[in-house]
């Protein structure tokens, strides 16, 4: 899913502090995200708040709009990964 | 008690041609209309497998519909399991054992027999076979059509039967209040499961005859979509976590005529900031599992709720019962209310919520929402520790509150609590464990009470 061509806007890093400070996971001594780990149900443990939350923080700070009307909307929520990959496509279209 | 026992229409809205599903997405909208939803419900009565009981687990509202109906035809009971999960429904399996699970996907982990019910009725264009015209299948009012379940507080799902006729008079009471129209879509981001969403979105629908849309949107840009395509006067059925969700998301609306929130209290400085953003009306229903919703209440602009028209409130005692057209029997309510002069009511609080300390009365509910009206609190609650039947000694109170410290909080409610009901121990987090209807269950409270999810911010006793 990560696009390794060029270095693309945002960078993981940037996705992974966005995610971190919008669903203020600092607080739970949370302070880093695998790129490839779940992030919902058993893996980082978040909900469907925290989802309404990111997709919120998401559409803020690089204007890309979250909806499940992408068929692939599992996916893209998936991992840390998934997601850099999906916004950077989306700002690149 | 003025029960029915009368035969009632499936679809007492009828006419033929109406939508009564939008269906598909943005590519492939489509409609069923009343006639094709009362002759797929009656061809898909035939094909199930015969059972005593049924367990719908459907997501799509149009799905659901049909499998519930179908249920109703033939006379077996819908069983609506709180959540998805295997688990429950292998509970529920335990008291009710000639059961089938129907759905419309998949279900991890189930173990009991399941039907999936797209193998069962294939979609059909208009013309079709299926959609041969039928009879209006008629349904006894006394007919037990589904049996919902809460959460008991054993532990153990907690079996509240429904019957047709007092569903239909529920659906219509609604529609009397809000002035519902055939004309109108109901778009709801709430589960069909869920007594507000099986109220809201499939029984006024039937009842009323007006449109809903069967997916259930989720992030805001997916309610703003579904709401683009509806047609006619559109009516938002959600939450307040999805309304917050919406206001915060900095998207343009398309024209809504009324909001419709539930599940938990609505603030009012979100209801008014909704009407704002969403250029509508914001309206709150009152009720319970047990009753169904019977009392509304537009908060932006009053505190007091007012019955639906055939709603009457019996003090019984220090509670309250109510007895309507499309109850049974009187229904207690488990919350603590303020009858008004004028045939209103001030809702105090849940009993369960009333606490005693030093002797003084007071509603947790009550003390959460001075909490709530302090500058720079988030969200919180108030709780009592330990266990519910001991005496209280004092109460404990978790909040969202950044930058605040003990002092801080204690500062904010002088002068709007008794002293008494001052919280021992305050622990901070950075979210309140609400579910997915935006409520709080005591036993996720109690797990913040333990020691691990002390952070160190001031939440020392003496």
């Amino acid at each position: 899913m990560q696009d390794t061509a060029a270095p693309a806007d945002p960078t993981i890093e940037q996705v992974e502090q966005l995610m971190i400070s919008a669903l203020r996971l600092e607080e739970a001594g949370i302070t880093e995200i695998q790129p490839d780990g779940a992030l919902f149900g058993s893996g980082l443990g978040l909900d469907s708040i925290d989802a309404l939350e990111l997709a919120l923080a998401i559409s803020k700070a690089y204007g890309v709009t979250i909806s499940s009307e992408d068929p692939n909307i599992q996916e893209i929520f998936a991992s840390l990964e998934n997601i850099t990959a999906y916004i950077q496509s989306q700002r690149a279209a | 008690m003025s029960k029915q026992s009368s035969p009632l229409p499936l679809l007492p809205g009828f006419e033929a041609e109406h939508a009564l599903f939008e269906t598909g997405s943005r590519a492939t909208q489509q409609i069923a209309s009343h006639q094709e939803f009362i002759s797929k419900a009656t061809v898909l009565s035939r094909a199930l497998p015969s059972s005593q009981y049924l367990i719908n687990l459907c997501d799509d509202r149009y799905w659901f519909a049909l499998a519930f109906a179908a249920g109703l035809i033939r006379g077996t009971v819908s069983l609506f399991p709180p959540n998805r999960l295997a688990a429950t429904c292998h509970e529920i399996a335990r008291d009710y054992h000639d059961v089938m699970c129907v759905s419309d996907g998949h279900v991890d982990g189930i173990e009991l027999p399941l039907v999936q019910i797209k193998d069962r009725i294939q979609i059909k264009t208009p013309g079709d076979a299926a959609n041969a015209v039928v009879p209006m299948p008629l349904i006894a009012a006394d007919t037990e059509a589904f049996i919902a379940f809460t959460s008991g507080s054993t532990g153990r799902p907690r079996p509240h039967p429904k019957y047709w006729g007092d569903l239909v008079g529920c659906a219509a009471a609604a529609a009397r209040r809000f002035r519902f129209t055939a004309d109108s879509t109901i778009i709801a981001t709430v589960p069909p499961q869920h007594m507000y969403g099986l109220e809201l979105s499939i029984m006024v629908p039937l009842t009323v005859g007006l449109s809903v849309t069967a997916a259930r949107p989720f992030f805001p840009a997916d309610i703003r979509a579904a709401l683009s395509r509806a047609p006619g006067a559109r009516i938002l059925v959600t939450t307040p976590v999805h309304l917050s969700a919406c206001v915060e998301a900095g998207l343009e609306w398309p024209a809504i005529d009324m909001v419709i929130s539930a599940t938990a209290p609505l603030p009012k400085t979100l209801a008014k900031r909704a009407e704002s953003v969403l250029s509508t009306r914001v309206l709150e229903i009152y009720g319970s599992t047990e009753s169904g919703s019977i009392a509304s209440r537009h908060t932006a602009r009053e505190t007091a709720w007012r019955w639906y028209d055939t709603v009457v409130p019996r003090p019984d005692g220090t509670r309250i019962a109510v007895t309507a057209d499309f109850l049974h029997e009187p229904v207690p309510l488990a919350d603590v209310l303020q009858l008004e002069e004028d045939g209103r009511f001030q809702l105090l609080g849940r009993e369960a919520e009333m606490i005693k300390v030093g002797g003084k009365r007071a509603s947790l509910a009550d003390l959460s929402l001075k909490l709530n009206a302090i500058d720079g609190v988030r969200d919180g609650v108030f709780i009592v520790p330990g266990e519910p039947q001991q005496r209280v000694e004092r109460l404990a109170l978790i909040a969202v509150a950044p930058g605040m410290n003990r002092q801080a909080i204690i500062t904010g409610l002088a002068g709007q609590i008794d002293p008494l009901f001052y919280p021992r121990r305050i622990v901070f987090v950075d979210r309140l464990p609400r579910n997915e209807a935006g409520k709080l269950l005591r036993e996720d409270l109690l797990r913040l009470l333990e020691p691990a999810h002390d952070r160190g911010n001031e939440d020392d006793a003496d």
